[in-house]
């Protein structure tokens, strides 16, 4: 076969087929752009949901740590003032309490 | 995106598929040259707004497909290591075999730079440049692809020929 021939036959084959446009192949790839925008929403929808689920844990966190603060303040007043309501206790309990025992001799 | 771009883009689908598929078709084989072509169509709708209008449309969505065909070849690089192992299979004669067939075999041969350069330059009528810019290659790399590919096929009909 000569450089020619062989050229010729080879750009034949080659060539794209002369034919019609498939509209077939067109049609499912317009099914297929129409399938990729639908996931792309539902993916937008998801990751919007996630982010808000995040965002109200995060505000829970928040909450929550800003409550445990404030029932430590509270609580620390507690501790504090339980001990001297203790010893408060104590002593007007004492105050009210007999000073003499019984038995012993009254004084002069 | 709006109704008139998804409109334009059909009629750019119809006016390039049968290019866009025989590309992919001589490089990758029909079957895998159509899932291809729709996957690089898919792809230039995701990214109608990369193009730049610098050289033909055919040719942006063209390097897209030949881009996914190269992933999926490094994809599948392992399993075809594996492949290259074992002795090929011998080819079976078929006495119904035309001409045609027997260059599509022949072709199939040939790299997967050579097919994709030769279908190119000599198939679809591209420059070298055009083909270049396509393939993502330099200049002087098409062109001897071209050459490269062209002289092996010529030894692989002669070599036909004699036998």
């Amino acid at each position: 076969m000569t450089d020619p021939d062989f050229d010729a036959r080879l750009s034949a084959f080659l060539a794209p087929p002369p034919r019609a446009p498939d509209r077939l192949f067109a049609a499912r790839v317009d099914v297929a752009v129409d399938e990729m925008a639908r996931l792309h929403r539902a993916e937008r929808r998801y990751a919007r949901g996630l982010l808000t689920d995040f965002a109200a844990l995060v505000a829970a966190l928040l909450a929550g740590l800003a409550l445990a603060r404030a029932l430590g303040v509270a609580l620390d007043g507690w501790l504090v003032a339980l001990p001297a309501v203790l010893i408060l206790l104590v002593l007007v309990g004492n105050n009210g309490a007999p000073q003499s025992r019984p038995g012993s001799s009254p004084a002069p | 995106m709006a109704a008139g771009d998804r409109r334009a883009f059909q009629q750019l689908v119809l006016r390039h598929e049968a290019r866009l598929r025989g590309f992919l078709g001589r490089v990758a084989g029909e079957a895998e040259g159509d899932e291809l072509a729709q996957d690089a169509l898919l792809r230039a709708w995701q990214r109608g707004g990369d193009y730049r209008g610098e050289g033909s449309w055919f040719g942006w969505v063209a390097g897209i497909g030949w881009r996914l065909f190269l992933d999926r070849r490094r994809r599948e690089g392992r399993r075809a290591a594996m492949l290259a192992a074992e002795p090929p299979a011998d080819p079976v004669a078929d006495p119904e075999s035309g001409a045609a067939l027997d260059l599509d075999r022949l072709f199939a041969a040939l790299g997967d730079g050579e097919r994709a350069a030769m279908t190119l330059c000599l198939g679809h009528g591209h420059s070298h440049a055009e083909a270049a810019a396509i393939l993502g290659l330099p200049l002087g790399s098409v062109k001897s692809l071209v050459q490269r590919g062209r002289d092996k096929l010529q030894g692989l009909i002669a070599a036909g020929e004699r036998a």
